[in-house]
């Protein structure tokens, strides 16, 4: 099996954006495979692994990190050929000048977000572009392109120094390979639950693919992963650090019990781990979660990364490991397990 | 060879003061064609072609070798970058780019703290460039000095590739295809004695122009640019500037100089007899190293052959196909007619 790293790379790499994530969730169950005694791909394009426990009883406990990614989609092309988009989730001040990937169905083309040059730009230049003024040059292939093309971000993932590496679409496909990590740290173990882990659709808009899968598998425990912030040098009230480990989130949809519980075992098997309190929305699939059948209790285990929805985000090795490591260590603790039922 | 040298001198990294690395492959695709070779004070690479003829007065060729980029100021105790700019890029263009600097050439990013945590006030205004930073991955001020020095070149991590219908794109086509042009131009045998001088500096300012030109002293001088343009939708018409596809433009008029306007109607007038794409530069903003030589000695007629590139000074740029294979021809027709008459 390839190492951790490469997997990131070329899940992050995978046409996936929200509303569109086949090509996606076909590699997320592709690498799933080797790890799990079941893979279904879900009618909204989710990826869903299961490992069933030997004791017919045992109660299900469901993990999910989602694997679309923040898109554009045409919305006109303009008679000189150039392409106007709506997005989901794309930070504007990321765009102008921005390497993007249009699918037409005619196969992908290269695009470039087009700029005009400081030589011929007015006096403006304090503010930032709209979205909705943003074009994009395919270079004469406007003929190729239809109203409603997904558009990602062209963006090749790279090593930076120590164990930081950059990518887009992070956000948060590094938090299903954690996913894939804590699979492999549980291959020769015992399990005490039915285990099912999803590399969910539509987290961006609207949590559709955690909601179905979560439906179906009606688990008794949920386990949310997503990526959160870390402090940025134009960020320094963020309290999270990239580097420093998972963020156990405390609030209203992470149990404050469990949470405690998590740390502790993160403590026990010397797991670097930071905190957050989310009283109200973590803003992650937690809620279409939580809110599913009659109600599913949930735990919300993140992963810090910088330049969230940018082409360029920034995560670290270690973090995605421990982030594995202690999502292994949920699924192996005796008190959570008999906390259910 | 166009697109060979264009690829080379794209993938090169050299902002103003950094042009070693483009000046020796220039100099290296140059020795074959050149009778005399002369690197001055500044780092201007000169390259005397024989041609059939000695002209009446030195005839200059001129293309700049430095492209806009950044340079490292500051390195902060969390081990991030701070730089300036090196030419003029407006920051709002900087902003999620991948970027390669220092001598080993490593790979960061210029980015901003995530949306989510901005303010709608942030989120309207363009930010400056002392507010970001190039961030590799380092976290200590140690760690990123084993990579990058004060003072070091930081350019945009671009591949030269080809693009769309007809296209390349690249970083620096500002001026690199005014390069590849000239090493084009020296391929074929010439009319007249040419020197080519690929200048240093000029987008801080038309540094190595003036000192080239009082070396020469030239009595004409063809300037060879990439043309900023923006015809995009949205754009009014008449800030365009040029149109992609019409061929290499002459430019009338700049900040730095009124450009020779009898060579450039005489030239109009000749590519459209022989069916060479050709337009006018229509705009007057911004300059070239022509502003520097013209005047620079003893006075020089001046015209600039540039074709279209969109998206100058950001970090990948395109150039049609046929509007640089056209540069290459009216830059050879400009030797032959301004050699004879307008020298």
């Amino acid at each position: 099996m390839e190492d951790l790293k490469t997997r990131l790379f070329r899940l992050c790499s995978a046409f996936g954006p929200t509303g569109n994530e086949q090509e996606a969730a076909e590699l997320a169950a592709e690498m799933l495979k080797p790890l799990v005694d079941e893979v279904k791909i879900l009618n909204t394009a989710t990826a869903v692994g299961i490992r069933k426990s030997e004791d017919p009883n045992a109660p299900t406990i469901l993990f999910d990190a989602h694997i679309d990614q923040i898109c554009l989609i045409v919305t006109e092309i303009t008679p000189e050929g150039f392409l106007r988009f709506t997005d989901i989730g794309v930070d504007q001040r990321m765009m102008p000048g921005s390497r993007v990937t249009v699918r037409t169905a005619t196969g992908d083309i290269p695009g470039i977000v087009a700029t005009v040059p400081p030589h011929l730009l007015g006096k403006d230049r304090t503010s930032a572009f709209k979205m909705n003024d943003l074009l994009i040059d395919v270079g004469g292939l406007g003929s190729r392109v239809r109203i409603g093309d997904f558009v990602i971000f062209d963006s090749e993932p790279f090593s930076m120094l120590g164990s930081r590496v950059c990518t887009k679409a992070m956000d948060d496909r590094a938090c299903f390979i954690a996913c894939l990590h804590m699979l492999e740290l549980l291959k020769d173990k015992k399990l005490n639950w039915n285990l099912v882990v999803c590399g969910s659709s539509s987290e961006e808009s609207n949590g559709k693919g955690a909601a179905q899968a979560t439906y179906i598998y009606e688990p008794d425990f949920a386990v949310v992963t997503d990526v959160t912030h870390a402090r940025t040098a134009d960020a320094p009230q963020v309290e999270n650090l990239l580097g420093k480990g998972p963020v156990i989130d405390i609030g209203n949809e992470s149990e404050p019990k469990t949470a405690k519980r998590v740390a502790e075992l993160a403590r026990a098997a010397q797991i670097p781990h930071q905190f957050a309190v989310h009283l109200g929305r973590s803003g992650t699939n937690a809620n279409d979660v939580q809110a599913s059948r009659a109600g599913v209790r949930t735990l919300v285990i993140s992963l810090p990364l910088i330049y969230m929805h940018s082409p360029v985000e920034v995560g670290d090795m270690n973090d995605i490991r421990n982030l594995g490591k202690l999502m292994a260590e949920v699924v192996m603790d005796d008190e959570i397990r008999r906390s259910v039922k | 060879m166009l697109r060979e040298y264009l690829e080379k001198l794209s993938n090169l990294d050299g902002i103003s003061g950094y042009e070693d690395d483009v000046r020796e492959y220039i100099a290296s695709c140059a020795a074959p064609y050149a009778s005399e070779m002369i690197t001055d004070a500044l780092g201007s690479l000169f390259v005397f072609v024989k041609g059939k003829e000695s002209p009446a007065r030195p005839i200059v060729v001129a293309a700049h070798m430095d492209e806009v980029g950044f340079m490292a100021v500051d390195i902060t105790g969390d081990g991030l970058i701070r730089f300036e700019t090196s030419g003029g890029i407006d920051p709002r263009v900087m902003i999620g780019r991948r970027l390669r600097g220092g001598d080993k050439k490593i790979k960061g990013v210029i980015s901003l703290k995530a949306v989510h945590l901005t303010t709608r006030d942030e989120r309207a205004k363009a930010v400056t460039v002392g507010k970001l930073a190039f961030d590799i991955g380092a976290t200590s001020a140690a760690e990123a000095k084993n990579y990058i020095s004060i003072g070091d070149q930081i350019c945009f991590d671009e591949e030269f590739s080809d693009f769309g219908d007809g296209f390349w794109a690249g970083k620096a086509f500002d001026d690199r295809i005014g390069c590849a042009i000239a090493l084009e131009m020296m391929r074929s045998p010439l009319p007249y004695d040419t020197w080519f001088v690929f200048t240093h500096g000029e987008e801080i300012g038309l540094k190595g122009a003036g000192p080239a030109a009082r070396r020469i002293d030239p009595g004409l001088c063809i300037v060879l640019e990439g043309s900023p343009v923006a015809d995009i939708t949205d754009i009014p018409l008449h800030k365009h500037a040029e149109k992609v596809g019409e061929g290499p433009s002459l430019w009338m008029m700049d900040a730095g100089t009124i450009y020779c306007r009898d060579l450039n109607r005489r030239l109009k007038a000749e590519a459209e007899a022989r069916g060479i794409k050709c337009q006018y530069h229509l705009s007057s903003s911004g300059a070239t190293d022509g502003g520097q030589i013209h005047k620079g000695a003893s006075g020089a007629r001046a015209i600039c052959i540039s074709p279209p590139v969109r998206y100058v000074h950001a970090a990948r740029g395109t150039v049609k196909v046929s509007d640089a294979e056209n540069a290459v021809k009216l830059a050879n027709l400009a030797l032959e007619i301004g050699g004879k008459e307008y020298v």
